[in-house]
């Protein structure tokens, strides 16, 4: 299942009262590496006009 | 004369997109200002969450109101683009997003395709002139 309600992983509880939605490992492994991707190679400092 | 329009970078809408996407997850209460990178010059503020592999929250009523205070500005200030998605801190299980921008000493990062075409191009000549004629 890629993605659950927190209540229901590992017995944890949510936080506040919103529902938090809890990616699997995998996923979350799989965005992190995506977005560590893109801003390496996709992404630089800019100097701003003033 | 008329003026040259100038040509969009792909990468830029996708850069503004990761960051107002970061902003909602904020505002969903989904991530959380999880710490702060302290660097010479700047700070950078680290956002992570169950939706990012790890969770964090006040310990106390007054602490949860402070902090969603917190994510309410680091939101705001992601979707004007003061503060910009500048990497991610990547480790067992979990990512954190970490922003930063002008507001807090850092230069402003933006979108930016050509190193990336010329790394493809040199690693193109290399396949070509290392790894083919064997």
């Amino acid at each position: 299942m890629m993605a659950q309600s927190v209540e229901t992983r590992n017995g944890q509880r949510a936080f506040n009262h919103g529902v938090k939605v809890v990616p699997s490992l995998g996923a979350v492994y799989l965005m992190g590496i995506l977005l560590a991707t893109f801003t390496f190679f996709f992404t630089k400092p800019v100097k701003r006009e003033e | 004369m008329r003026r040259q329009k100038a040509k969009l970078d792909v990468a830029k809408p996708i850069h503004r997109a990761i960051g107002i996407g970061t902003a909602i997850l904020l505002l969903m209460r989904q991530i959380t200002v999880g710490g702060v990178f302290i660097s010479p010059g700047n700070i950078s503020l680290s956002l992570s969450g169950f939706f990012t592999g790890s969770g964090a929250d006040g310990k106390n009523e007054v602490d949860k109101r402070l902090l969603d205070a917190i994510d309410f500005v680091t939101a705001l200030l992601l979707i004007v683009n003061e503060l910009q998605v500048i990497g991610t801190y990547l480790t067992a299980g979990r990512f954190t997003i970490v922003v930063s921008g002008p507001l807090f000493g850092s230069e402003a990062v933006a979108g930016y395709t050509p190193t990336a075409r010329e790394f493809a191009r040199d690693f193109s000549s290399l396949v070509t002139t290392v790894i083919r004629p064997f």
